[in-house]
């Protein structure tokens, strides 16, 4: 048949086939996110259940509903409110599962998990046969994990092989450096090592991964995002807190910079523009990686001298409570940095009043 | 034997290596083998050791086991290694019909260029460097071959892309054109004149049509080189006087025999093709061993070209130093950090740089993030495609050292990460007229943020503005090592608010 398919019937295919696509693209796009049917809760109230839906129905409040905690002083609270660390396949949920956890303790890989246990478990936001986009925060090439400029390789790897167990079908992790190759900045942060075998795929980008779509914000009404950020089914965010010149602190809500494109001219209006992203990519589950915290020259640091020890995982489903949390180990309130005071005018999540759960190993 | 078989398989091998290590070489992939072709070229290595004024064995041990096997083998390099050549084999025709000796009162200008070339290199210049036939080669791959290679991969992949089911089979193969080294991290590369060197290969596949391989035989300053030291060799073709019938083909075949020759004999030009072996239909032509003796020249080059070749050296000297460019007046030279540069009293002398670098390209393709681009005259005529960091293009990345690691002649030094980050190579300025908080009170600190010196070159002063706090960006001259990310990714479109000159030094 091909040897016989003349110029002509070869073009009215080809016709055929440009008309097919162009049906294609006019049946619209990406379905534009807005913020009114999202399932965060209004700021004012305290107890609502997480974004994902959750086993939890009737929230009865039982555990510390913890106050703003004061700048000087980090939450050094013992008491360990759920240790629902044992038996961690729970058919039978709990009533009051915390909403945000925080793990301390000299082994990172448990504290990740305890943290994540504490508010559901895995489960409770990788569904089987779910794809799962990791986002670690690999700012620069050239930066081994001790200098607390890259989310730690234990964190993320301990994050993908809680994924796999919770049945996940492809584990992606993608971040885009703003100095150095992809590649090597993979590499230099020890993470491509700690994910051999895990079978993570690690994206690198390319213009054609990226998509333009319409920003619900305040500032931003349009701005291009990684598409795998926006069509995966999970999107964990696992941030390092760290100092950040401009922003105050980068964590989460900044950490979602990674996704998008021309980076340099979220500048002008910084800390509106990271809250109006935050309406577009949501974090279903964030892991604050603050095993080591970087408390000045940020964001890339290099000094060690900057690098404190902090022996902490935070974990949530609301970006803005996770991030509030995690301003208070560097002695900061919420109130403080610009995008997570926005982020919860926004009604992007609730920066105190979650049940807090702690956890120390 | 089927020497002509074997030399295409050699050829063919040597010209696929010599793509794949180009290909290959990357950040991730520097030192030793991936500048191997470079470190076999006897005329780089003599011009360089010229220009130093010593004999830089570590560098170019390749290059003296290339002039042994010459001295033993003549010049088969040209008919069985050099990718120039084989590529010029290739877009020649085959078997011409008849011989065509156009350009013939060129054939001694070999000689004459590499007089020139040998000449200037005593003096410090290696610029006649670009006609070196591998330098050529690699220059061309690096900057409009491989390239161009990749935009055409991108291209074809947002083609296909469209095509849902077929994205992940897309995903898939950038993956392998990633691994090859064939769509570079960042994207396909940019060079400067890269339509100016894929112009000058075309026009030595051009000049095929004048006679097969006219560069090699008539042109090449390696050629002549190699010519030089094969006339020694032991190894000659022999004609069976009983089996001849004198019909003329060999002579026809042959690349290098001077026109009218009736039939092969030994000349030192030969580059042991091996056509006239295949080719005899008696069976006639072999090769032969014989007692080393001095084989002629096709073209005695003679006292001609030679002086030809000095007295243009010496022209090209003074007109060179002439020329206002020789002062070296644009501030734009960032030399990649470890640069052969002296500089004092904000005077730079780059004399040993220039007697060093080869314009091979290498240090252009393992920058990873682009940014190492060849000069154009800017520098001074003499300088012209040596490597220059065009920050706006990309800057020099704070934990890459991968342009000393695969510089062939120590033009570029290899320097320790730590070396490295301490070495200045420019220093940043900022334009108050177009920066966003000095000149529109807005808030912008991307280069405080961008600059990867751990305790900062670029700090941030608080300072009352129209009754609200603003931040400045101010750089610390003492702390800047001018590697350009700040200019990179200043978001002041087109020409940015801080930019990097060429380092200052009191």
């Amino acid at each position: 048949m091909l040897e016989k398919c003349s110029r002509r019937e070869f073009l009215k295919y080809l016709l055929g086939w440009a008309a097919a696509l162009f049906l294609e693209g006019c049946m619209g796009k990406t379905p534009v996110p807005t913020l009114s049917p999202t399932p965060t809760m209004p700021p004012t109230s305290t107890f609502t259940p997480t974004p994902k839906p959750s086993p939890t129905s009737t929230p009865t409040p039982i555990l510390t509903p913890s106050p703003e905690p004061s700048p000087t002083s980090t939450p050094t609270l013992t008491s360990t409110p759920t240790p629902t660390l044992a038996p961690s396949p729970t058919p039978t949920p709990l009533p009051p599962r915390a909403e945000i956890a925080i793990a301390r303790g000299k082994d990172w890989e448990a504290i990740t998990r305890a943290a994540i246990e504490a508010i559901g478990g895995m489960k409770a936001f990788v569904k089987p046969g779910d794809t799962v986009l990791l986002k670690p925060n690999i700012c620069t090439a050239g930066r081994p994990p001790e200098y607390a400029a890259t989310s730690h390789p234990i964190v993320v790897a301990t994050v993908a092989k809680m994924c796999w167990e919770a049945g996940a079908k492809r584990v992606l992790l993608f971040d885009l450096p703003f100095s150095g190759t992809q590649e090597a900045a993979y590499k230099d942060s020890g993470i491509a090592d700690a994910v051999k075998g895990l079978d993570v795929e690690l994206l690198f980008a390319s213009p054609r991964h990226y998509e333009r779509i319409p920003v619900p914000g305040r500032d931003l009404k349009e701005w291009t995002f990684l598409r795998q950020a926006l069509e995966a089914d999970v999107f964990i965010n696992i941030p390092i807190a760290k100092h950040h010149s401009e922003a105050g602190l980068t964590l989460g809500m900044k950490n979602v910079m990674g996704v998008i494109q021309d980076r340099p001219f979220m500048h002008w209006n910084l800390h509106q523009r990271i809250a109006d992203l935050n309406t577009v990519v949501r974090s279903h589950l964030v892991v604050v990686d603050a095993t080591r915290i970087l408390v000045a020259h940020g964001p890339q640091g290099g000094r060690l001298e900057d690098v404190r020890i902090t022996d902490t995982v935070i974990a949530s489903a609301d970006v803005v409570a996770a991030d509030a949390l995690a301003a208070t180990l560097f002695g900061r309130s919420w109130r403080d940095i610009g995008y997570i005071r926005i982020g919860a005018e926004m009604g992007l999540g609730v920066p105190e009043g979650r049940r807090l759960a702690e956890v120390v190993l | 034997m089927a020497w002509r078989k074997l030399r295409i398989a050699s050829q063919a091998i040597f010209f696929t290596l010599f793509l794949a290590l180009g290909v290959k070489a990357s950040q991730s992939f520097t030192g030793a083998p991936w500048n191997l072709f470079p470190r076999f070229d006897p005329l780089a290595a003599l011009s360089v050791s010229l220009g130093v004024k010593r004999l830089l064995w570590v560098s170019f041990w390749g290059a003296a086991l290339t002039l042994g096997l010459t001295l033993l083998l003549g010049r088969a390099f040209c008919g069985w290694v050099c990718p120039l050549g084989a590529f010029l084999d290739w877009t020649s025709r085959p078997i011409p019909r008849k011989r065509r000796d156009r350009g013939f009162y060129l054939f001694h200008a070999s000689f004459f260029l590499l007089t020139f070339t040998l000449a200037l290199s005593l003096a410090g210049k290696l610029w006649p460097l670009f006609l070196d036939p591998i330098t050529i080669a690699q220059r061309t791959l690096v900057a409009s071959i491989h390239p161009a290679v990749g935009w055409l991969l991108r291209a074809a992949g947002d083609a296909f892309y469209f095509i849902r089911p077929l994205q992940e089979f897309v995903d898939l193969a950038d993956r392998v054109w990633r691994w090859v080294g064939l769509l570079p991290q960042g994207g396909p590369r940019l060079y400067r004149f890269s339509l100016f060197f894929l112009a000058f290969l075309s026009l030595l596949a051009f000049l095929n049509r004048l006679a097969p391989r006219f560069w090699c035989r008539a042109l090449c300053p390696l050629g002549a080189l190699l010519t030089l030291v094969g006339r020694f060799s032991p190894i000659t073709v022999k004609v069976d006087e009983e089996a001849c019938t004198q019909c003329g083909l060999c002579a026809d075949l042959c690349p290098i025999l001077p026109f009218g020759a009736d039939r092969v004999d030994s000349r030192a030009d030969c580059w042991r093709c091996a056509d006239c072996i295949a080719f005899c239909p008696e069976k006639a032509v072999s090769f032969a061993w014989a007692k080393p003796y001095l084989q002629p020249l096709t073209f005695n080059p003679s006292r001609r070209a030679f002086l030809g070749g000095l007295l243009g050296a010496g022209a090209a000297l003074l007109i060179a130093r002439s020329d206002t460019l020789s002062r070296r007046n644009s501030p734009n030279i960032l030399r990649p950090p470890g640069a052969k540069v002296k500089l004092s009293l904000g005077k730079y002398d780059e004399s040993e740089f220039l007697s060093r670098c080869i314009r091979c390209g290498l240090c252009w393709k393992v920058c990873p993030t682009n940014g190492l681009q060849p000069v154009g005259i800017e520098a001074g005529i003499e300088s012209f495609w040596t490597p220059i960091l065009i920050p706006r293009i990309g800057y020099c990345d704070y934990g890459c050292t991968a342009c000393g690691e695969i510089c062939p002649t120590g033009a570029i030094e290899r320097l320790s990460l730590e070396e490295k980050r301490r070495k200045k190579i420019g220093l940043a300025y900022i334009d108050q007229k177009r920066c966003i908080p000095y000149s529109l009170h807005l808030p912008c600190t991307v280069c405080e943020e961008m600059c990867p010196v751990p305790e900062k070159a670029i700090i941030l002063e608080e300072r009352e503005i129209e009754g609200k706090a603003l931040l400045f960006p101010k750089v610390l001259p003492e702390r800047c090592i001018g590697c350009g990310i700040c200019e990179n990714k200043c978001p002041v479109p087109d020409e940015a608010a801080i930019r990097v000159y060429a380092p200052f030094v009191v």
